[in-house]
């Protein structure tokens, strides 16, 4: 009499990443108003992420806050275990130092990939400010680091700015191949939506490799379509 | 008295991403059940070849054939000598297309049973695991680790030979071996870094092979079941030793080796019967 075959296998996920470093602007300025949407954007952001089956699995996000010190919120964690945390606006706004940890993160996350025999879409360092940075020296070389990575194509950088006193001309030295956007008023659960639907767009993509020129070529071949940012963002 | 039997069953199915590209399965996977030798080997056609089909099913069958004609030693057969045999059919094969060797790259992994010697001898990729009679499970030695994850050394390379990896087990100490291609590396190794077994899957699968049910449709079923996170071709096969009739010579004539044809659909080949040569 024939019989089924049942096998236990390793559930254990193997899935390509797109590891995401969101560095929030928590500083004095953020209070009130600002930091409760950004709040409330993010917790969207985290139930969004978990109803795709693709970008649950395969997109890891990092929260990094600079108000007062600059610190990892959350590691480095899946979508699907992603849980918002309130942030609280205070100090001042260490963007510099911020950006250091954020490479730091990605850099850390890409080789811990590499160590795994995982695969991994090209990282994003996703950058939203209200102000100006009040390190200038760790903000210079930072800025330098940044530049250089995203030649080098070892990461994709967004930036953000937010309200009349962000400062875009900083903004806008992070990278050659993008301008930063403002956002629209306070529009971040609009911007969250259009990050996790980016997410998808990634995920949905063969985009991925276990080398950085791998993710290059692999880039060459397909192109990745973001939605448009015009819901939230102005130039 | 008895001697042991061993008996085999498999499947293959085609992988997702092989589909949205328009092509068929790319694994080929064949065993000998001889008097003296069983024989079992899989084959992993390179994705990315023009006739990555015909390379893995002629590197199974040839290989079989080789190990059919083989005589056995104590020191077992010449398994180099094999690989070198398929090689020169698969370079043979691309003047008859005609095309480049390159054309028909493929991995090949093969294991011998012996009345002395378990023999396992791999290029490329393949996953085999031998089970013991103490219901413990080796790995043979695993492949080298390229800078690309998805790269792996090819029979038709010109440096084949020196990637060979042979390892010898005494045959009385095995009772099972279980052959695999690259597509079900992340189910069945429980950490890729160090290429072990994971091993929760290997008992279930041995236990599985050892019942009088088991058949190669299952295996197909499992494998198109499975969640397919590699895209990859997905090939098992799985072999078991048992007691035999008493007093008589272990084995049964049968020879199986299922490869692609072009527009055959996958499940038509899980019908036990023997394939064409």
């Amino acid at each position: 009499m024939e019989q089924e075959l049942y096998a236990r296998v390793n559930e254990d996920n193997p899935d390509p990443r797109v590891a995401v470093a969101l560095l929030l602007d928590t500083s004095s300025s953020m209070s009130g108003e600002p930091i409760r949407q950004l709040n409330e954007g993010f917790q969207v952001f985290c139930d969004e992420i978990k109803e795709d089956d693709l970008a649950q699995k395969r997109t890891e996000v990092s929260v990094i806050t600079f108000g007062g010190t600059a610190r990892v919120q959350i590691p480095f964690t899946e979508g699907r275990d992603l849980q918002p945390q309130t942030l609280v606006a205070s100090g001042a706004t260490p963007m510099g130092a911020a950006l250091h940890l954020g490479l730091d993160e990605l850099a850390a996350q890409k080789q811990a990939y590499k160590e795994s025999g995982l695969e991994y879409y090209r990282p994003w360092l996703f950058v939203i400010t209200d102000g100006s940075a009040t390190d200038p020296e760790q903000l210079a070389s930072a800025v330098e680091r940044v530049r250089e990575a995203e030649a080098k194509k070892a990461l994709t950088c967004f930036a953000v700015g937010v309200g009349d006193k962000a400062d875009i001309g900083t903004l806008a030295q992070l990278s050659d191949v993008r301008e930063p956007v403002r956002l629209q008023g306070l529009s971040f659960k609009e911007m969250f939506v259009w990050l996790s639907a980016s997410m998808h767009a990634v995920s949905d993509s063969g985009t991925f490799a276990s080398t950085d020129q791998g993710v290059s070529d692999a880039e060459a071949t397909q192109q990745v379509s973001l939605p448009s940012p015009k819901g939230w963002a102005q130039w | 008295m008895s001697t042991p039997v061993w008996s085999v069953i498999g499947n293959s199915v085609t992988g997702t991403s092989h589909q949205l590209r328009g092509r068929g399965c790319e694994d080929s996977f064949g065993w000998h059940l001889g008097a003296d030798l069983v024989a079992m080997a899989v084959a992993d056609g390179a994705g990315s070849r023009p006739h990555a089909e015909l390379g893995s099913r002629m590197a199974v069958s040839t290989i079989l054939d080789w190990i059919r004609d083989a005589a056995p030693t104590p020191d077992g057969t010449d398994l180099a000598a094999g690989f070198g045999h398929v090689r020169t059919a698969l370079a043979d094969a691309a003047a008859g297309v005609p095309c480049d060797p390159d054309d028909l790259a493929t991995t090949l992994g093969v294991v011998v049973v012996g009345p002395d010697l378990v023999e396992v001898a791999q290029v490329g990729d393949t996953i085999i695991v031998v089970r013991r009679a103490d219901g413990s499970l080796v790995i043979p030695s695993p492949p080298e680790t390229f800078e690309y994850v998805n790269e792996t050394v090819f029979v038709t390379a010109d440096s084949a030979l020196t990637h060979l990896r042979v390892d010898r087990y005494p045959t009385g100490t095995v009772t099972g071996a279980a052959l695999s291609t690259d597509g079900l590396r992340f189910k069945i190794l429980g950490d890729l870094a160090t290429y072990q077994p994971y091993a929760p899957f290997f008992d279930d699968i041995f236990r599985y092979a050892g019942h009088e049910g088991a058949n190669d449709a299952a295996v197909g079923r499992f494998l198109a079941g499975l969640d397919d996170q590699s895209g990859d071709d997905k090939t098992l096969v799985i072999a078991v030793s048992g007691e035999g009739p008493a007093g008589g010579p272990g084995g049964r004539s049968e020879r199986r080796v299922v490869g692609p044809h072009p527009g055959e659909p996958v499940g038509d080949r899980a019908s036990g019967q023997p394939g064409p040569g």
